[in-house]
C-alpha cells in the first residue's frame, strides 16, 4: 500500500505544479489555456532526451523549464492581443502541433514509439527508497513554487494581473500594458508546466506522445476548477482531489457488481464527468473560493 | 502648455463621426464640452487618448506629439481618462484600484521583485499611503476595503476619478462624471475637481448636465455632427442661437 500512495503523492505533485501555472495564468491573470499540455510535453521530452543523451538529470530539468518558458514567448507574442477565446483555439492547436512534432519527427523523439529507458534520480538507493526520495524532491519543487507564488499574487505584480483579469482597457487607462503582462504569466505558467514534465518523464521513465494529449491540459482545468481557480490552495486542494477521484474510482471495480472491465472504465469516466457537473452546479467557485469574487 | 488638436477626422461605418475637428485647450484649465447625442464627443475622448486611432490630423499635448501612442503610453505622457461608464477592477478592493493607478511601480516588474524586494516594500508603502489621502479626498472612506464591484454608482465615478489622480496626470479627459449621480455627489465631486486644478491638474470635461458644468468650467466647447460649433465662456455659449437649436434638436424652433 506505502508504494502505491507514494506514487499518488508524486503524481499530486506532479499535477499540482501543473495546476499551479494554470492558475496563474486563468486564476490570476484571466488567460484561457487550453494547450497547458504543449509546455508539459516540452519539459519531459527535453529533459528526458538531455539525460538519455547522458547529461545530468539536474541540467535537463532545468533545460526542460527553460525551454518551456522560451516556448510561450511567441506564442503570447502572437495571439496575446487578439480576444480572450481565440488565446483559447490557438493554444489548444498549439498543443496539438507540439503533439503531432512529437510524432513525426522521429529523428529526435522515436515518434510513437517514444522514449524508454529515461534515468531516474536516487537510482542507486532501493527502489523505495528511491522513490520516497523523488516525492521529498517534487515535494520541495512544490514548496518553492508555492512560495513563488505566494510572492507573485501578494505583490504589486499580483495587483495588476488580477486587474487585467477584471478589464484590459482600464489596465491601459492607467497607463500599463496588459498584453507584456499576459505574455509573462503565460510564460511563467508555462516554466511550471515544463518543470512538471520534467518531474513526470523522470519519474515514469517512458514517455511517448500519447501521453500529451489534450486530456491532461483538461485534467489540470478540472482540478483547478474544483480546487477553486485563484488562490493557490485551492490549486493544491483541486490536484489532490483530481487524483483521489481518478486512483479511488478504479476502486469502484471492488464495490460495483455485474459490470465488465469495458464497461467499468466507461462508466468510471461517466462517474467523473457526473462529479464535475455536479461541482459546477452546486460549487461553481471551487472547494477554496477566491474571496474576492462575489 | 495646451492639449492641441489640429483636423481630427474619423469615419465609423460610414459616418463621418468627427469632421476636421481642431481645438487647443491650456493645460492648467476646466474645459468643457457639450453636445447632443452622436455629436462624437466619446470619440473624440477615444480619439484624444489613444484607444481609437484618427483617419487624419494630429494631436499635441504640451507642444510633443501624440500620434502613433498606445493608450498606455500616453497616461506615461501625463494624460489620464476616465470611462462614461466607469470600469473599476471590480475584484479588487476601492484601495487597490487606487494603488494599481501610481505609475512605475517596481513591484509590477518581476526582477524588481525578487532582486530588490525592500525597494518594493518601501514603494509599495507610500502608494498606498497615496491611494489612503486619494480616499479621504474623495470620500470613499467607508467602502476602502470593500471589492470596487460591490459600491454604488455615485462611488465608482469617484473612484474613477482617483484611479486617474492616481497616476498624476498633467491632464485628465473626464467623460460624464456627473452621469447618474444625486445632486450632493455632484456637488462633491465638482469640488473635488476644482481643488485638484488648484493643484495643477487641467480638465477636459464631457457632461450632459449643462448647469453643472456651466457653474464648473470657465470655457464651453460645443459639438455638434463631429464639428464645434461654439467656442467660449459658458454664459455666452449657452445664450447663442445655433447652440440652442442643435441642442435642443427639434424640440425647439
Amino acid at each position: 500500500m506505502l508504494p502505491y500512495l507514494v506514487t499518488i503523492a508524486i503524481m499530486i505533485g506532479i499535477y499540482g505544479l501543473l495546476t499551479l501555472g494554470l492558475n496563474l495564468q486563468y486564476g490570476y491573470t484571466g488567460l484561457i489555456n487550453f494547450g497547458h499540455v504543449a509546455f508539459f510535453a516540452i519539459g519531459a521530452y527535453t529533459s528526458a532526451l538531455i539525460s538519455l543523451a547522458g547529461y545530468p538529470i539536474a541540467l535537463g530539468m532545468a533545460a526542460g523549464t527553460v525551454l518551456a518558458f522560451l516556448a510561450a514567448y511567441p506564442l503570447g507574442l502572437l495571439c496575446l492581443r487578439l480576444r480572450a477565446d481565440y488565446l483559447a483555439i490557438v493554444t489548444l492547436s498549439f498543443s496539438e502541433i507540439i503533439r503531432t512534432v512529437l510524432i513525426s519527427e522521429e529523428w529526435l523523439t522515436e515518434g510513437t514509439q517514444g522514449l524508454p529507458g529515461i534515468p531516474k534520480p536516487f537510482s542507486s538507493l532501493s527502489q523505495g527508497n528511491a522513490d520516497l526520495a523523488y516525492l521529498a524532491l517534487v515535494a520541495t519543487a512544490m514548496l518553492v513554487a508555492i512560495l513563488l507564488m505566494w510572492r507573485l499574487s501578494h505583490s504589486p505584480f499580483g495587483r495588476l494581473i488580477r486587474a487585467v483579469r477584471d478589464d484590459e482597457d482600464a489596465v491601459r487607462a492607467v497607463g500599463k500594458d496588459p498584453a507584456q503582462l499576459k505574455i509573462k504569466t503565460l510564460m511563467l505558467g508555462a516554466a511550471l508546466a515544463g518543470l512538471a514534465g520534467a518531474f513526470y518523464a523522470h519519474y515514469v521513465g517512458y514517455i511517448s506522445p500519447d501521453q500529451f494529449l489534450p486530456l491532461v491540459t483538461f485534467y489540470a482545468w478540472i482540478a483547478l476548477i474544483m480546487g477553486g481557480a485563484g488562490t493557490i490552495t485551492g490549486a493544491i486542494v483541486g490536484s489532490s482531489l483530481l487524483l483521489f477521484i481518478l486512483e479511488g474510482s478504479r476502486f469502484l471495480r471492488d464495490v460495483v457488481p455485474f459490470v465488465s472491465e469495458v464497461q467499468m472504465a466507461s462508466l468510471r469516466l461517466a462517474v467523473i464527468g457526473l462529479g464535475l457537473v455536479l461541482f459546477m452546479l452546486y460549487r461553481p467557485q471551487g472547494l477554496i473560493p477566491d474571496r474576492s469574487q462575489s | 502648455m495646451t492639449l492641441e488638436l489640429r483636423n481630427i477626422s474619423k469615419r465609423l461605418g460610414g459616418m463621418l463621426v468627427l469632421d476636421g475637428l481642431s481645438f487647443s485647450a491650456g493645460l492648467d484649465e476646466l474645459t468643457g464640452i457639450i453636445g447632443p447625442n452622436g455629436a462624437g464627443k466619446s470619440t473624440l475622448f477615444a480619439v484624444i487618448s489613444g484607444f481609437q486611432g484618427g483617419d487624419t490630423g494630429s494631436t499635441r499635448f504640451d507642444g510633443e506629439t501624440l500620434d502613433g501612442l498606445r493608450p498606455e503610453q500616453r497616461v506615461g505622457k501625463g494624460l489620464a481618462r476616465t470611462f462614461q461608464v466607469p470600469r473599476p477592477f471590480t475584484h479588487l478592493t476601492v484601495r487597490e484600484n487606487l494603488a494599481v493607478g501610481a505609475q512605475d511601480q517596481a513591484g509590477e516588474k518581476l526582477v524588481d521583485l525578487f532582486v530588490r524586494p525592500w525597494r518594493v516594500r518601501a514603494q509599495d508603502k507610500a502608494i498606498f499611503e497615496r491611494a489612503d489621502a486619494t480616499i479621504d479626498f474623495l470620500g470613499l472612506g467607508p467602502v476602502a476595503h470593500k471589492p470596487a464591484g460591490q459600491i454604488s454608482g455615485g462611488q465608482r465615478k469617484l473612484l474613477e476619478l482617483g484611479r486617474a489622480l492616481m497616476s498624476e496626470p498633467r491632464y485628465i479627459l473626464l467623460d460624464e462624471p456627473f452621469a447618474g449621480v444625486n445632486p450632493v455627489l455632484i456637488e462633491q465631486i465638482s469640488e473635488r475637481i476644482v481643488e485638484a486644478k488648484a493643484r495643477g491638474v487641467g480638465f477636459l470635461i464631457v457632461e450632459h448636465d449643462l448647469s453643472a458644468l456651466s457653474r464648473l468650467v470657465s470655457r464651453l466647447l460645443v459639438m455638434d455632427r463631429g464639428r464645434l460649433i461654439a467656442d467660449g465662456a459658458p454664459g455666452q455659449v449657452l445664450d447663442d442661437r445655433t447652440v440652442q437649436e442643435a441642442y435642443m434638436g427639434g424640440v425647439v424652433s
